[in-house]
């Protein structure tokens, strides 16, 4: 163990709750993937896919993981978004005909609670076996969660007053869907898209976190008109 | 809500944080014609487990740091004149047990006259969480 001082737990916080968990396969070209949930409130997800059973080479859901360079399209990558909504999981493929995305790729999907943390864990509880608190890995503390509404041109801010910058995570929900793209809730994966449609940023510091919207854009406004956050007591 | 009990039983699985990283990857000054690429690769050692869950954090030349990451628009007051607008960084992460690699891309969405994009550096924090159940 590196540092012993990583592992650490605090009666004052709780470790976060995964309270949902399903893996399994699916085949990016054939496009869009989905699957009920099952439970009975709408999951906060996050997750991995990879082309490997193994997971050796892994990429996170909602990030860039390939790129092409065409003459019609210089440059341009996707991703593989990850929705949920009160009923179903859905992947959102980007370009379904990037050779790299051929095969079948495998999945893990973990979610946490919208609100409160005192739900009951059907999903996970057989998997409860598996909590194994290993003292190699700093187990981070949950100090806050919320969520507020991002209607239209509004910044807004969340105090934590914490004195540090802490580790946060958001999800949003989107505002328009479009074609194949609903308008579910994703984690936050935009930081600014001056010049279009959408002008917004997330930004963390010892004090906050500010949902900025740009009111000097042309058109500003936000991707998701709802955020949900989860801040923990760990410094970023 | 703020938690005030602490509860932990077996019916939950949690998230374990393996290891995390802190990196700049630095871009030259750049002129660009028509649609620009400009590339830095940057890897890094990191030992963690096959799978792992990345949480990136980026800043732009000292500015704020941002929760939202891997896609980063610039915004206009960090380019500066002359430039005006749309121009966008890329980061694709990518994790194996042994390494991550962030492949950094400026691009400059406009079809028109040269433009010149400033040097720049993006710092980066990045996060490693153990894959729950594994």
């Amino acid at each position: 163990m590196p540092n012993v001082d990583h592992f650490r737990l605090d009666s004052d916080y709780p470790m976060d709750k995964v309270v949902y968990f399903k893996q399994g396969t699916f085949t990016p070209s054939s496009g869009s993937f989905s699957f009920s949930h099952g439970l009975n409130f709408t999951p906060l997800l996050f997750g991995v896919v990879s082309k490997n059973s193994d997971f050796s080479e892994a990429y996170s859901f909602n990030t860039p993981m390939v790129e092409k360079h065409t003459f019609e399209y210089p440059f341009s990558v996707t991703s593989i978004i990850l929705f949920s909504n009160s009923t179903t999981v859905y992947f959102w493929i980007g370009d379904n005909t990037m050779a790299e995305l051929s095969g079948t790729w495998y999945y893990r999907i973990y979610g946490f609670s919208n609100e409160s943390a005192d739900i009951v864990a059907n999903e996970t509880s057989t998997q409860g076996g598996n909590l194994i608190l290993n003292s190699d890995h700093n187990y981070y503390r949950l100090y806050e969660t919320g969520s507020l509404d991002w209607n239209g041109s509004q910044s807004r801010t969340v105090t934590h007053n914490l004195g540090y910058r802490p580790f946060v995570l958001t999800w949003g929900r989107v505002k328009y869907a479009t074609q194949n793209f609903p308008a579910d809730i994703t984690q936050t994966y935009y930081t600014y898209n001056t010049g279009d449609s959408y002008s917004h940023g997330i930004y963390v510091d010892n004090t906050k976190i500010t949902f900025d919207c740009m009111s000097n854009q042309i058109f500003p406004t936000t991707y998701y008109d709802k955020i949900w956050y989860r801040i923990y007591a760990n410094e970023a | 809500m703020k938690p005030n009990k602490y509860i932990q039983n077996s019916d939950y699985l949690s998230l374990g944080q393996i290891s995390k990283v802190s990196f700049s990857v630095s871009f030259p000054s750049v002129t660009i014609s028509t649609y620009g690429i400009n590339t830095q690769s940057y890897t890094y050692n990191v030992g963690s487990d096959k799978g792992s869950i990345i949480h990136s954090q980026m800043r732009y030349n000292g500015g704020s740091w941002t929760n939202c990451n891997t896609y980063h628009w610039a915004r206009n007051n960090e380019l500066g004149p002359p430039y005006s607008a749309k121009i966008r960084y890329v980061y694709l992460f990518k994790s194996t047990n042994t390494q991550i690699t962030v492949h950094a891309t400026c691009v400059d969405m406009t079809t028109g006259y040269p433009v010149t994009v400033p040097a720049c550096t993006v710092d980066f924090v990045v996060t490693f969480f153990k894959p729950p159940n594994t």
